[in-house]
């Protein structure tokens, strides 16, 4: 990979609908420069594909509660995250280590889902502990962080000069 | 509010936002022009706010990740997330939120350097209005799965 790589991916990573042939004119290359190292790239598997980003307030989102759980020493980070997951299609579930075991995203449409979503967690016996906090902000985009967000920085590809 | 052929729609986008809507118009059996009509008007409405590439993290280097909760003086929150938000360390990204339950901020790193992480927690926990600091780390690379925020199932969501 290197900066001309970086370049169409951070093009791309604002609007993945960018025509190849607007990329090549803004970096003043070829557009089948552009769709050769596009194809490289996904067959190389740094880009896996494309989405729409979305507003959760649109979707009918109210709100973010993130959970910090501590589970019991010895149970399975996967038996557990699979537990989290089955639980409804908003709950993200995010393997960790250090003063909590997992921290939890959980997506609502309503409080009273929080409150279900808490109360079926209490149910899996390997959990010992949930810590709750509800983000203030209300809008959030789907996916989550990504980088259409926040441009990926340069350091973050290994790219060679 | 959004019907079955907008959802049909927001589902080919949502695996492949670079589809022709000339494609999408055949898949689904309606002109075009009726896909262009119907992806401006979520445009508009501010569903759709863009689109994205889907990156496997890993090829651009392992990152650890990093859940912070604080708990900082309830007169100082503003100050204490904007001090965090306002960090400019090497090779990290950090973003930071207020919230009220256990912690009332909730700040989230994507770093390439674990030493980096570390120096950004003893810098939170030296600011005067931190009371308490709780770190967990995590590795993007680790989870099997890329980003979970990519399976979204739109159909279940809108629940129709």
């Amino acid at each position: 990979m290197d900066h001309i790589d970086v370049e169409i991916i951070k093009i791309l990573c604002k609007d993945a609908r960018t025509p190849f042939k607007r990329i090549g004119k803004m970096l003043g290359i070829g557009t089948d420069t552009v769709f050769r190292r596009f194809k490289k790239l996904q067959q190389e598997g740094v880009i896996l594909g494309s989405t729409v980003v979305l507003s959760s307030k649109a979707c009918g989102i109210k709100g973010l509660c993130g959970l910090f759980i501590k589970t019991k020493s010895g149970s399975s980070v996967s038996i557990v995250r699979k537990k989290i997951v089955e639980m409804s299609p908003l709950v993200f579930p995010f393997p960790e280590w250090g003063e909590y075991d997992f921290y939890v995203d959980v997506f609502f449409r309503d409080y009273q889902e929080v409150f279900d979503v808490i109360d079926n967690l209490r149910k899996i016996k390997e959990i010992v502990a949930i810590d709750p906090m509800m983000y203030t902000l209300q809008e959030w985009s789907f996916p989550f962080l990504s980088s259409f967000e926040s441009e990926i920085p340069s350091w973050a590809f290994n790219a060679q000069k | 509010m959004i019907d079955s052929l907008d959802l049909k729609i927001l589902s080919i986008l949502q695996k492949d936002a670079r589809t022709a809507f000339a494609d999408i118009a055949k898949e689904l059996n309606v002109t075009p022009g009726i896909v262009q009509a119907r992806y401006n008007k979520m445009k508009k409405s501010g569903l759709i706010k863009g689109s994205t590439l889907v990156l496997k993290m890993d090829t651009l280097g392992t990152m650890f990740t990093a859940s912070i909760g604080i708990k900082a003086l309830e007169s100082e929150l503003e100050g204490v997330n904007n001090f965090i938000k306002g960090l400019k360390i090497q090779e990290s990204i950090i973003f930071s939120w207020t919230t009220f339950g256990r912690y009332n901020i909730a700040t989230a790193i994507f770093s390439k350097n674990l030493l980096e992480v570390h120096k950004i927690k003893q810098l939170i926990k030296q600011h005067p209005s931190v009371q308490e600091v709780s770190i967990s780390l995590g590795n993007i690379s680790a989870n099997d799965e890329s980003n979970p925020y990519e399976s979204l199932d739109l159909e279940r969501i809108f629940r129709m």
